[in-house]
């Protein structure tokens, strides 16, 4: 990895020491400090994925601050902020892509119903089966729109005859809402398809190896509003069959997919609780001046 | 006076222009309130000053040079009395070296004809006169173009885009000289292998298969008639730049891998120098190398393993040439490994795939491209490849597979026909000619064809 990716990986991570910022940013507004305790009801009974304690840091920096929530089977999470306040960092310790960066270290204990997703001797290939990524730009391989989808089920031989292959294939574009587009040219190039095609490739590719979580971050960043508005029907017919964890820099789509959301301050988990409540009552005054666009 | 000194006298010209022209734009721009009423900044005006002192001037002096001389020695020729006249091209080439070392001094006046020591004063006073008329004359260009651009000098005049114009010029006469010497180096080689085709059948050099191109000087002389079958040179090269690529293609290619995806970045920042040091290693030492230390360890393993092997083998050539060309292969695949965009990377371990599935399935297909180019240079350098073999790898050119023999190639025999004494009308000496003209449409093929693949196959990413 060289410097520029590093930087990358830093701008997410870049602390001071946080509270004396959280003042700054309000200079005008009393009281306005990060909570010893999330605000609201970040628990829920029987969680897919159980955090607790989580910190991360990026060699002496820490990104996260000792954040715990659960997220429930088959719902929707949004985790929201302003930039840098950690949510991407969060969401990728939960399928261990933050192992792919040297300098980055996780403390604390994460779930998958009763499997420590840190345990030494967990096969993280296993784990990223069944914990599934989205990515904030559509990145389809340059291979053909048929062997981006059939990449994860022959890696991990789900598949033992040509037709078998064939049929996730159709069914993970079927259920991405692509298969109607491309089913006459699954040989063409991933890559020649528009960006918002790209990213349904993606999800088509992520879900065709049958994951039970799947993650997102920032899936609709790079796309324009009626491809948004696409990936986001897709995202309350995909929450049928599987639990979803989105980050996301739209308060709205936020409001629009997710049952909960969780509000990150600076590596703070500052408030979480039912969309609607966050929305129309917040209990924190830092997620109330987020949402109500003071700051962000 | 010299034309060394001209040039310095016009050099200081230029920058007199250059400086003259900037202080005029300056002047010209004060009254009308600064520099921003100019249509051209004032650097523009200095460089179009600077260009019409020196574009004209050095035309001329430059096409002075050229023709002078030939004038000149019409000119020296024509004043002979005509029973001097040369009759021939060779008369006169020789009637004009003696003049001419008259001239110089070289040979004292009493050795030769009265005429001819008359013709090398002729030569000296015409001499002196041309240098100093071109000195007048490029002096005088020079002042006139940097006066008359100076006077030019306007708030409206087009400064920047004349200037830009003719380093547009410029920079297409750079373009077009690397084209021509490529054009010109094909051309004479071409010419001079169809000479050689005269004297021997183009078949009898594409598909012979002996190689011993002595050819009798004298007709009475005991020696071969020569044979010019190039099959066994080609033999000899593919034999041994197969060896060459099958140790650096791998090796490289793996160093490659490893650098840019498992290394940590302190290694990498070490061992990628380290490797590339190798490419800097002069190739006369790989052949002594080669020579003295790689070949009698190949011919001592070979023996007490039973096998005859000869002192200079194809495999101790082949061997380190192939170290030679690790660092091509690796380095350039490391590169074009390391560009591969991150979320690519990202794309194929979120899915789950391991490191090694990732670099098998995504890395290698998109970076393939760039991996290919890096090879075809391998094999290009290993095809052209000269010092080595010709220490290691023997003159006899036998037609042969088995890498524990000597055998030669293509550039071992242009070195050996083009060095020493030669004349340039025997198929001895022809015969490189024709040599280099098959190695080069010998790479040009492969390169055609390395491009055609690596179109078909590649994966591109955005």
């Amino acid at each position: 990895m060289d410097i520029a990716e590093k930087m990358n990986v830093f701008q997410d991570a870049v602390q001071v020491d946080p509270r004396v910022v959280a003042q700054e940013h309000m200079m005008t507004e009393e009281n306005l400090y990060i909570p010893e305790k999330t605000v609201g009801a970040p628990f829920v009974d029987d969680p897919k994925m159980r955090m607790r304690d989580v910190n991360v840091f990026y060699d002496t920096d820490q990104a996260i601050h000792g954040v715990s929530l659960d997220i429930g089977k088959n719902e929707v999470v949004a985790l929201i902020g302003p930039s840098g306040c950690g949510k991407s960092t969060f969401l990728r310790c939960m399928n261990r892509m933050n192992d792919t960066i040297d300098i980055c270290r996780v403390e604390g204990s994460l779930h998958l119903e009763n499997q420590d997703i840190y345990d030494p001797k967990l096969d993280v290939v296993e784990l990223r089966a069944r914990v599934g990524m989205v990515f904030q730009k559509p990145n389809p391989f340059p291979k053909s729109i048929y062997d981006n989808v059939a990449y994860g089920p022959r890696i991990h031989g789900l598949a033992n005859r040509k037709t078998d292959l064939d049929e996730i294939v159709e069914n993970s574009l079927r259920k991405a809402g692509l298969w109607d587009e491309v089913k006459d040219r699954l040989d063409s190039p991933g890559t020649g398809l528009s960006g918002g095609q790209q990213q349904r490739l993606c999800i088509a590719r992520t879900i065709a190896v049958s994951p039970e979580v799947v993650l997102m971050d920032e899936p609709c960043s790079a796309l324009d509003p009626i491809a948004t508005a696409k990936i986001e029907e897709l995202i309350r017919e995909l929450s049928e069959s599987y639990t979803i964890a989105i980050v996301t820099h739209s308060m709205q789509q936020a409001a629009r997919v997710s049952q909960r959301t969780a509000y990150f301050h600076l590596g703070w988990l500052v408030e979480m609780n039912d969309t609607d409540t966050v929305f129309t009552k917040p209990q924190h005054e830092l997620t109330e001046s987020y949402i109500t666009g003071r700051f962000g | 006076m010299q034309t060394g000194q001209l040039l310095l006298i016009l050099a200081a010209m230029i920058v007199t222009a250059f400086i003259m022209g900037r202080h005029r734009a300056l002047q010209v721009a004060q009254p009308l309130g600064g520099i921003r009423h100019l249509r051209s900044l004032p650097f523009y005006y200095a460089m179009r000053s600077a260009i019409w002192c020196a574009l004209p001037a050095l035309t001329v002096l430059v096409a002075w040079l050229i023709f002078d001389q030939t004038l000149i020695r019409i000119m020296v020729l024509d004043s002979l009395p005509t029973e001097l006249q040369p009759v021939d091209g060779t008369a006169r080439n020789l009637m004009l070296s003696q003049i001419g070392n008259v001239a110089s001094g070289a040979l004292p006046t009493d050795f030769v004809d009265a005429a001819v020591a008359n013709a090398a004063g002729r030569l000296n006073q015409l001499q002196s006169i041309s240098a100093m008329a071109m000195a007048v004359v490029v002096i005088v260009l020079a002042m006139l173009g940097g006066a008359w651009a100076w006077l030019r000098v306007s708030a409206r005049m087009p400064a920047r885009e004349q200037v830009e114009r003719v380093l547009l010029v410029v920079f297409m006469l750079c373009a077009v000289l690397a084209v021509v010497t490529t054009v010109g180096i094909v051309f004479s080689v071409l010419f001079e292998s169809i000479r050689f085709f005269g004297q021997v059948p183009i078949a009898d050099f594409l598909f012979g298969l002996n190689w011993s191109p002595q050819m009798a000087l004298r007709a009475d002389q005991v020696a071969s008639e020569g044979a010019f079958g190039a099959v066994p040179l080609f033999a000899g090269t593919l034999l041994i730049s197969a060896i060459a690529l099958m140790v650096a293609v791998p090796v490289g290619l793996m160093s490659a891998i490893y650098l840019a995806e498992y290394a940590h970045s302190k290694v990498r920042s070490f061992a990628k120098p380290a490797l590339e040091v190798l490419a800097g290693v002069p190739t006369v030492v790989y052949g002594f190398f080669a020579a003295l230390t790689v070949a009698p360890f190949i011919r001592d393993v070979g023996q007490s393993l039973g096998l005859s092997v000869a002192s200079e083998s194809a495999l101790a050539a082949g061997l380190v040439m192939g170290i030679m060309l690790i660092p091509f292969v690796s380095s350039l695949s490391d590169d074009v490994i390391t560009a591969v965009p991150r979320a690519m990377r990202d794309a194929s371990l979120g899915l789950g795939a391991t490191r090694s599935e990732t670099i098998k399935k995504v890395i290698f297909p998109a970076a393939l491209p760039g991996i290919m180019g890096g090879i075809l240079l391998a094999a290009s350098r290993a095809i052209g490849e000269t010092m080595i073999v010709v220490m290691a790898a023997g003159l006899a050119a036998n037609l042969t597979a088995n890498p524990l023999q000597a055998v030669t190639t293509i550039t071992v025999q242009i070195v050996t026909l083009l060095t020493g004494d030669q004349e340039f009308d025997s198929a001895k000496t022809l015969a490189a000619f024709a040599l280099g003209l098959m190695l080069f449409i010998t790479t040009l093929l492969m390169n055609v064809v390395a491009l055609h693949i690596v179109k078909k196959y590649r994966e591109q990413y955005e």
